[in-house]
């Protein structure tokens, strides 16, 4: 039973997420780094201790110093809210080894849909349609040339790890392509330490549509229909509205 | 998509919250983008029209609970919009850090504001420029729109500048309007009115 939790994160999420907590009677312990000391999450929650300088290496991201708080404050759980260590499967699994739940999927899960080529050769094979593109990764520039013959430009180079914009671009030539192979891949090691790349066309006119769902671990799963999110600036998303006031009801329910 | 994101979770033996990002063509097909294995930012507009707390649902999950609902207990009730208050320039998007001499939310019983600041609030140049969340929920679209609108014209944040500008005028806009927003739509629309 989770009755206090420790929330590694910060801003309105991180108030959001004490909300529900104290709405349920379950201790918060807030973290927070110089920068934030006087932001409001950190009086809401029961208990907040300053986890270092502004810097998030030094700070939401240095997951010793978060499991160390989590320990000394005797919490049963982390909830890592977005953004920082809610997709570090390592983290997840750091958390459970030390007997604390991570309130988010399984380290494995988190790690393969993390990687943009596994999680898209997994929706393949469940059934559900990827952007056409390539099969897996794609060696080096020469080779992707040649695939991207196959596939047709415009095309959209991603980086495997990519994440938050970084390691993808549009191309509409070879030569682009040529570039932007090389650029990508070496941006994406240097930021997540896998220069992995691969290739989706680019669908011009489409719009950002997500659908929310929720599993519980006795293999019930629900949805809770969709969002979308096509205003974007910078691939951030600005506007986002639910439900979609363009799909129809059929595809709404939609197998695939 | 509900269906085939269903499918995707139980393939990949999912638990917890979830999203699953699609990109959907003029033709209504679709086709798999990501999956992000946490909450969301946007999450507070599904809470909006289902009337659930995805956060205590995944606390419940975690505590080893089964869901409570069944898929045809859920139907969509009204429309919710949220729009992500930045510390940028309206126009050239960049960072604008400072301290929030004047803070004041709108508050209506349709409005949701999600933040984390208070008059003297500083905001910092070390992380994400979100300063808050904005959410109008309604009957309908419309309803929706214009009750956004009308928070949007009460929220007062001086001392930094803020994108709420720009969302007053992509709410205006009649492409926004009619529903015609694609993921250029900044580019295609925003941008020529401002520059």
């Amino acid at each position: 039973m989770i009755n206090k939790l420790l929330v590694a994160n910060r801003g309105e999420i991180a108030a959001r997420i004490i909300r529900t907590c104290k709405e349920n009677d379950i201790k918060t312990v807030a973290i927070y780094s110089e920068a934030d000391a006087r932001s409001l999450f950190v009086k809401m929650a029961d208990e907040s201790y300053l986890i270092g300088p502004p810097r998030v290496s030094e700070s939401y991201l240095n997951t010793d110093k978060v499991l160390e708080i989590a320990k000394q404050t005797k919490v049963d759980a982390v909830h890592p809210g977005y953004g920082f260590l809610s997709e570090n499967g390592s983290f997840a699994d750091k958390c459970e080894q030390a007997g604390i739940t991570f309130i988010g999927p399984s380290s494995n899960v988190i790690e393969q849909m993390g990687d943009k080529i596994s999680a898209r050769k997994l929706m393949e094979k469940a059934g559900v349609p990827v952007i056409p593109g390539t099969k897996g990764e794609v060696s080096d520039a020469e080779a992707a040339i040649k695939e991207a013959e196959h596939i047709g430009y415009p095309i959209m180079v991603k980086a495997s790890a990519g994440g938050g914009g970084i390691g993808m671009q549009i191309v509409h030539t070879a030569q682009e392509l040529l570039k932007a192979f090389e650029s990508n891949s070496q941006r994406a090691e240097q930021f997540f330490g896998d220069g992995s790349m691969f290739m989706e066309k680019l669908l011009v006119n489409s719009r950002h549509i997500e659908v929310q769902v929720l599993a519980d671990t006795h293999g019930n799963a629900i949805h809770l229909f969709e969002r979308e999110c096509s205003i974007q600036r910078r691939n951030q998303k600005v506007v986002e509205e639910a439900p979609s006031s363009f799909i129809s009801k059929e595809t709404r329910k939609k197998n695939g | 998509m509900g269906e085939a994101a269903i499918k995707a979770v139980k393939e990949i033996g999912y638990t917890n919250a979830g999203t699953i990002e699609f990109l959907v063509d003029e033709n209504e097909q679709f086709y798999f983008l990501e999956m992000n294995t946490r909450i969301q930012v946007e999450h507070a507009i599904t809470e909006e029209i289902t009337g659930l707390d995805i956060v205590k649902m995944q606390i419940d999950i975690a505590n080893g609970e089964k869901l409570r609902l069944d898929q045809n207990d859920l139907e969509i009730q009204g429309h919710s919009i949220e729009v992500r208050i930045y510390a940028e320039d309206p126009v050239t998007f960049f960072p604008s850090p400072g301290e929030i001499t004047v803070y004041e939310e709108p508050a209506a019983k349709y409005i949701r504001v999600e933040s984390s600041i208070e008059q003297g609030s500083k905001i910092t140049p070390f992380y994400d420029p979100m300063i808050s969340k904005l959410i109008a929920t309604g009957n309908n679209r419309n309803e929706a729109i214009s009750r956004l609108n009308d928070a949007l014209q009460n929220y007062k944040i001086e001392g930094i500048k803020t994108n709420i500008p720009m969302l007053k005028e992509v709410i205006h806009h009649e492409h926004f309007i009619s529903g015609n927003t694609t993921t250029d739509f900044v580019e295609e629309h925003y941008l020529p009115i401002v520059k």
